[in-house]
């Protein structure tokens, strides 16, 4: 059974197979009204789409996992905003968490592990002073060391695996981003730890790291304590069915 | 939504107990001329109303936009912007709420 093994399944969409009208109508049939409401409050079109295909895809997604029709499920949200299943609680280790770029919506699931995940695209701009002003010296030092032409996706992988680990606990940005720490290796393959947290609980959660695209980098984060990096198996939901095909899994 | 943490603060601690200094248009106004250079948003400060969101919905803004939009707006006015400030995500609630703080450290 999945989960038993503690694999996690990230599931990934593309904003712009929302371009399809048939697509979009069955985005948007499976949100409620409250969702829906939610997506006409955005200013810009493409943070709508962005959205609107998020919120879609956890339902589709989740409803890969039991039998619930998509526009069933209930979610709530901690204080810091994550949000979990409400209803139906059929399965109660069942955990997902999603994160979106401006062109592609990812959203992980486990059984009995809390996970978190984010994705960015590497060519976004680096904000001037954010590491300096926000990441831990080991890290600003380990960015610093890097070729010019590689430090800002480095940026983004740091920046990913704070999200994560902070995302998979519930706390939003609510912790100084220099109260936890990665090392980050390049080979044999991308892999990250958590080397210093102010929590005191860098054996407890485990990362992967991944390249869903060449454009874009993600990070996952489990509670796993002692344990091995997770396995990451990517999916993908195809658009206009409730299909599914297996894709490649993480390096 | 995630919450925002500030940049350390580069001098003293603000004091959070000050009262509400309302801010006129005019900083409003140079404020949210700030947000669309900063983040190449794609309207003028007239688009930004002022008790729109800036995340979660409204402009849209994540969690690395408003960090920078945090660090411009120390950088401008001199503010010390901390982390771990629980007022952070009030403060970034809106053009409004963020022109209100600045009107009110820089009143101090």
């Amino acid at each position: 059974m999945f989960g038993t093994g503690g694999e996690v399944h990230l599931w990934s969409a593309a904003v712009s197979e929302l371009d399809d009208p048939d697509t979009c109508a069955e985005a948007w049939a499976v949100l409620p009204t409250g969702e829906q409401d939610h997506v006409g409050r955005f200013q810009f079109e493409h943070d709508r789409n962005a959205f609107l295909a998020s919120r879609s895809l956890r339902r589709r997604v989740l409803s890969h996992y039991a039998a619930v029709d998509p526009g069933q499920w209930q979610f709530k949200v901690n204080e810091h905003g994550r949000p979990r299943i409400a209803f139906p609680l059929l399965d109660e280790t069942l955990e997902f968490n999603c994160s979106k770029s401006t062109d592609m919506v990812i959203c992980a699931v486990t059984r009995g592990t809390p996970v978190g995940v984010d994705i960015e695209r590497v060519d976004r701009r680096v904000p001037g002073g954010l590491a300096e002003s926000t990441f831990a010296p080991s890290e600003r030092a380990a960015l610093a060391a890097q070729p010019q032409n590689e430090q800002e996706t480095q940026f983004f992988t740091y920046w990913t695996l704070k999200e994560s680990y902070l995302k998979a606990r519930g706390l939003g940005l609510s912790l100084p981003l220099d109260s936890i720490a990665f090392s980050i290796a390049d080979r044999p393959r991308l892999a990250a730890q958590m080397v210093f947290s102010a929590a005191n609980d860098c054996t407890e959660w485990q990362f992967a790291l991944l390249a869903p695209t060449p454009m874009h980098i993600a990070a996952v984060c489990v509670r796993r304590p002692g344990g091995p990096a997770p396995r990451v198996v990517m999916r993908r939901v195809l658009p206009s069915s409730n299909s599914s095909k297996r894709g490649t899994p993480s390096r | 939504m995630l919450h925002p943490v500030l940049p350390a603060p580069l001098k003293s601690m603000p004091d959070n107990h000050n009262p509400a200094v309302p801010s006129s248009a005019d900083l409003q106004r140079e404020v949210a001329e700030l947000m669309i250079e900063c983040l190449n948003l794609e309207v003028t400060a007239d688009q930004i109303p002022p008790d729109a969101p800036l995340y979660g919905d409204g402009l849209g803004l994540d969690s690395i936009d408003v960090l920078e939009v945090a660090l411009v707006v120390s950088k401008r006015y001199g503010l010390q912007l901390q982390a771990e400030n629980a007022e952070n995500q009030h403060v970034f609630s809106s053009l409004r709420s963020l022109s209100d703080y600045i009107a009110r450290e820089r009143a101090t």
